[in-house]
């Protein structure tokens, strides 16, 4: 005869055998409005390459101006160091919400894929920068 | 077989039992908490409570009485009210009312923050708080939230009842199965409350969701606690033809016509003062008069009216009974704003139940019910509408504190003959019921003929003829009933099992109704017969009392009990 | 009018899992007869009643009011009480069982993970100095003030926006929609005094910050509850109770 404690709150649950239907890599493409939601988060791409072709122009622009301005410095040092969060904080969140199922067992773990985002993201930074320089 | 233990058990997880629940947890002031435990088949959230309408009345403001609430209980209950549970009731409902705001039900409100009124039918002032036209839905999430407050309370969710187990005339507990393991289980407690509901399902066409099958009811009959008052059914006037979805009593509280063929508001000729505010049972009766003399519309599910909301106004409509226009958009296709939507008499209530007292307590030691599932008597031969939600707080309430008191006051049940009874339980179940082979009968069958047999034989309008025939085709079903077979033999959540069980509580409910009503030579309230149309206070101002045959061969055996009359005398019923 | 129509039939194609037999899902059809204002719960339970007693789902109110028949339609996470098969003709109508949870049984699917994270919100009044006696007659609210938490307490918890929420599938941990909508009603709630408790458990890992704003909840809630704009509404309380916080000394409760 058992007892339950008080303090239990909702009934204990036995379990019996559940089936957990796996959701695929490509679940955004399943439905429309999920692929029209990656669409909207994929909108940064365009916007980036858009950015660094300025960052190109920019960087060929003769002479000293308003860039090279003491406020210039600081207003492009402060979008430097808020870039750099943004990105440290979309990695991580992407990580959190994109699956790459490799095989039926294999599923890329999340510090891998926040490994790999870091790195693509060095990789294309010093790309830009070769370019611009 | 595994066995849980509680102090209190409570069997049914909406309104009543989880007011029930709440009033025992709260019972420790302090002290030494109980243990309690909710039993449900249904995870409390979808209990039946949630689709009540209306509004739950109470004496909220200065120009009402206590005496007036009382008297238009009793006046409409046809005077077979028990008066003294009517006082009290009368008593203790606004400080429900108000107690629930606490917990925060989100009652619809005045401009000046005080919770509002509207008027009902029967009652002779405003006095109807409601929560938009979903009040039975915000009354039942309140109170589940609420109670996930109390560490005391713990739920055995999705758990079936199959049987009181009753030791040395006490009731010590039931068994149950877990549906999702199939397991059956014993719970051991020093008090049970059954809060199962109603049984609507026993007929056709009822505004009841699946789950409303008389199971308490059923379990307590079979425990030897009679079924007091069955025969009154209530016939809800204004149900959507075909599906039975309820059309709240509020589009008539706010304003609404009852109109036949003719185009016209018929009910000045049955209840010319109160019209479409009239009671329940002389408004069903109208309507189906009015099919009678060839004034109803044709339709594929039968006969109907009109319920008019057009003249209200699309504002009014939206602000305060927009759950009405969403369900007879999608349901029947139209805009109540435009057009007057479809309406017939259906199946809405049990005012009989298990016999209880005021308190809540059965005869039975250790057993105890409240809500529709019992019957105190609160609601006589016919109930008010928006009486029921607040009963379910007064007498859930009540309830709560009295097991609560029986549970501190008895001794813990010794393991032993509880044991075997629920031994021989679950070997009943495994061998009558899931394990039957060759049967010939299937679940949905006997279902299907069930409701059609007490459409028949205990609508509106009854008569000896179909009442007596009424009683032989449920005998008969009875015996086809020990020739069910399964389809499903998986332990996994089996719903044709508990199907099954669901149809014997139901055939057991649907005989009290049956002999019940036939007993009874009179008019009175919801019991309405064309050869006695009268109404018999010399004969039949007495409660009925079913009890169950030995082992539920044969005919319920039938007493009467007497009605409480404290102030109001019985007189004629006029609106 | 909608009532009735002539008999018509539709294939039905419905997902079974008996666990005690089968290692996952297979579909089973049936030819199924309907009328215009029959819905997918009335093709289910005409298969229980008449072909297979053994097919599994929930249900209970048949209106759109107790949350229990919830299932995935042709894809998308449907009432089935509210979905009608004329809308589906020619078919055929897939039927499977909400996606996002262990499914038990046929259509049956483990929600107390749910029942779990609904305590954890605590969606209950909280009074700092407990609750006034009756005698005192209830809180005053304004409509105004009702109006601002209404449309977050309509909530059925019939759970579809879970199985809408791709975040929810990936990442079982998220409170999810429809808990974090609940703890939003009780702070909007001018009744209530637990904003901050609550704002500290939906403001945690596991809470609104998971939130990617996909909006497919609010889309599938048949309540009109929009989870999602609770949610987003919860992230900036979150974040202005704790910019506050350095500012006032006591947690910078409002």
């Amino acid at each position: 005869m058992s007892a339950p404690a008080i303090g239990a709150g909702s009934g204990s649950r036995a379990r019996t055998k559940t089936y957990r239907k796996p959701v695929p890599a490509n679940w955004w493409l399943q439905r429309w409005p999920y692929l029209r939601f990656m669409l909207r988060e994929a909108t940064s791409i365009p916007i980036a390459a858009f950015l660094v072709l300025l960052l190109l122009q920019v960087a060929r622009l003769p002479g000293a101006g308003l860039l090279r301005s003491p406020l210039g410095i600081a207003v492009s040092v402060l979008a430097l160091v808020a870039g750099i969060f943004h990105s440290i904080t979309w990695h991580i969140l992407s990580a959190q919400i994109f699956v790459f199922r490799l095989s039926e067992d294999y599923e890329v773990p999340r510090p891998v894929l926040m490994a790999v985002n870091f790195g693509a993201w060095l990789v294309v930074s010093a790309i830009v920068w070769g370019l611009a320089w | 077989m595994e066995t849980v233990s509680f102090d209190l058990a409570v069997l049914g997880g909406g309104g009543a039992g989880l007011r029930a629940a709440i009033a025992a947890a709260e019972s420790a002031n302090g002290g030494p908490p109980l243990s309690i435990g909710i039993v449900s088949k249904v995870y409390p959230m979808r209990s039946h409570t949630v689709s009540a309408e209306g509004g739950a009345a109470g004496v909220m403001r200065d120009d009402d009485s206590f005496d007036l609430h009382a008297y238009d209980t009793i006046k409409g209950s046809d005077f077979l009210a028990d008066q003294e549970a009517v006082e009290a009731f009368v008593r203790e409902a606004p400080g429900e009312l108000i107690r629930l705001e606490h917990w925060g039900c989100p009652w619809s409100r005045e401009p000046d923050g005080r919770i509002a009124v509207r008027a009902f039918g029967g009652m002779s002032t405003k006095r109807t708080c409601f929560a938009a036209d979903k009040t039975g839905f915000f009354m039942l999430h309140a109170l589940f939230q609420t109670s996930l407050k109390y560490e005391s309370i713990r739920r055995l969710d999705e758990h079936f009842a199959t049987a009181l187990l009753v030791e040395d005339g006490r009731c010590l507990g039931l068994t149950c199965i877990d549906i999702r393991t199939g397991e059956m289980k014993t719970v051991l407690a020093k008090a049970v409350i059954i809060a199962t509901g109603g049984a609507g399902r026993i007929f056709a066409f009822t505004t009841n969701a699946f789950i409303k099958s008389g199971d308490g009811m059923a379990l307590a009959y079979r425990a030897g606690v009679p079924l007091k008052d069955m025969e009154f059914v209530q016939y809800h006037p204004t149900g959507l033809p075909g599906t039975g979805i309820l059309i709240t009593e509020a589009s008539r509280g706010e304003g609404g016509h009852l109109v036949n063929k003719d185009g016209e508001r018929f009910l000045k000729r049955y209840v010319p003062t109160k019209m479409e505010l009239g009671p329940r049972d002389m408004l069903s009766r109208a309507i189906i008069q009015e099919f009678e003399a060839g004034r109803g519309f044709e339709g594929p599910y039968g006969e109907y009216v009109h319920l008019d909301i057009r003249h209200l106004g699309e504002k009014l409509i939206d602000k305060k009974i927009p759950f009405v226009r969403e369900l007879v958009s999608r349901y029947v296709g139209i805009d109540p704003v435009h057009e007057p939507i479809p309406v017939r008499p259906v199946v809405h209530y049990m005012m009989g139940g298990v016999d209880t007292d005021k308190e809540g307590a059965t005869r039975l030691p250790g057993l105890f019910a409240a809500g529709e599932c019992a019957c105190v008597s609160m609601n006589g031969a016919n109930r008010l509408g928006s009486n029921s939600l607040t009963e379910l707080l007064v007498f859930g309430a009540r309830a709560g504190r009295s097991a609560a008191r029986a549970a501190r006051e008895a001794k813990a049940p010794t393991a032993n003959p509880v044991a075997a009874l629920a031994e021989r339980e679950r070997e009943r179940v495994e061998r009558d019921v899931r394990g039957r082979t060759g049967g010939k009968e299937r679940v949905g069958t006997l279902r299907a003929e069930l409701q059609k047999v007490m459409e028949r034989g205990a609508g509106v309008y009854r008569t000896e003829e179909r009442m007596a025939g009424c009683v032989a085709e449920l005998a008969k079903l009875k015996e086809r009933y020990l020739e069910l077979a399964l389809d499903d033999r998986d332990r996994t959540f089996n719903t044709d099992l508990t199907g099954a069980l669901e149809l014997g509580y139901m055939l057991d409910v649907a005989e009290a109704v049956a002999h019940s009503a036939r007993a009874r030579q009179e008019s009175r309230g919801s019991h309405t017969r064309r050869d006695f149309p009268d109404r018999d206070d010399a004969r039949f101002l007495k409660h009925t009392l079913a009890y169950r045959a030995a082992d539920g061969a044969g005919p319920p055996r039938l007493d009467y009990s007497p009605v409480s009359i404290t102030k109001w005398k019985p007189e004629e019923r006029k609106y | 009018m909608a009532l009735g129509g002539e008999l018509r039939k539709i294939t039905m194609r419905v997902s079974r899992y008996r666990p005690e037999r089968e290692e996952g899902p297979t579909f089973q059809e049936y030819e199924v007869p309907f009328r215009d204002d029959w819905v997918v719960l009335d093709g289910l339970n005409w298969i229980k009643d008449n072909v297979d007693g053994g097919v599994t789902f929930r249900w209970s109110c048949r209106m759109g009011v107790c949350g229990s028949c919830g299932m995935t339609v042709n894809g998308v996470p449907r009432l089935t009480c509210a979905t009608f098969l004329r809308d589906y003709m020619p078919g055929p109508v897939v039927v499977e069982p909400m996606a996002n949870f262990p499914v038990i049984r046929d259509l049956v699917v483990d929600v107390d993970d749910f029942m779990e994270k609904l305590k954890r919100v605590q969606p209950w009044i909280v009074r700092k100095e407990g609750e006034k006696p009756v005698s005192e007659g209830e809180y005053r609210q304004s409509p105004k003030q009702l109006e601002h938490f209404k449309q977050f307490s309509a909530c059925i918890n019939c759970l579809l926006c879970y199985a809408a929420c791709p975040v929810y599938g990936l990442d079982p941990e998220f409170i999810g929609p429809a808990a974090i909508a609940l703890a939003h009603r009780y702070n909007m709630d001018s009744r209530d005094e637990g904003r901050a408790a609550r704002l500290k458990t939906i403001g945690s890992n596991a809470g609104v910050w998971k939130c990617t704003f996909v909006g497919e909840c609010s889309e599938v809630c048949p309540k009109h509850v929009d989870p999602a704009a609770a949610i987003q509404r919860s992230k900036v309380a979150a974040v202005n109770d704790w910019a506050l916080s350095f500012i006032l000394p006591r947690g910078g409760e409002t």
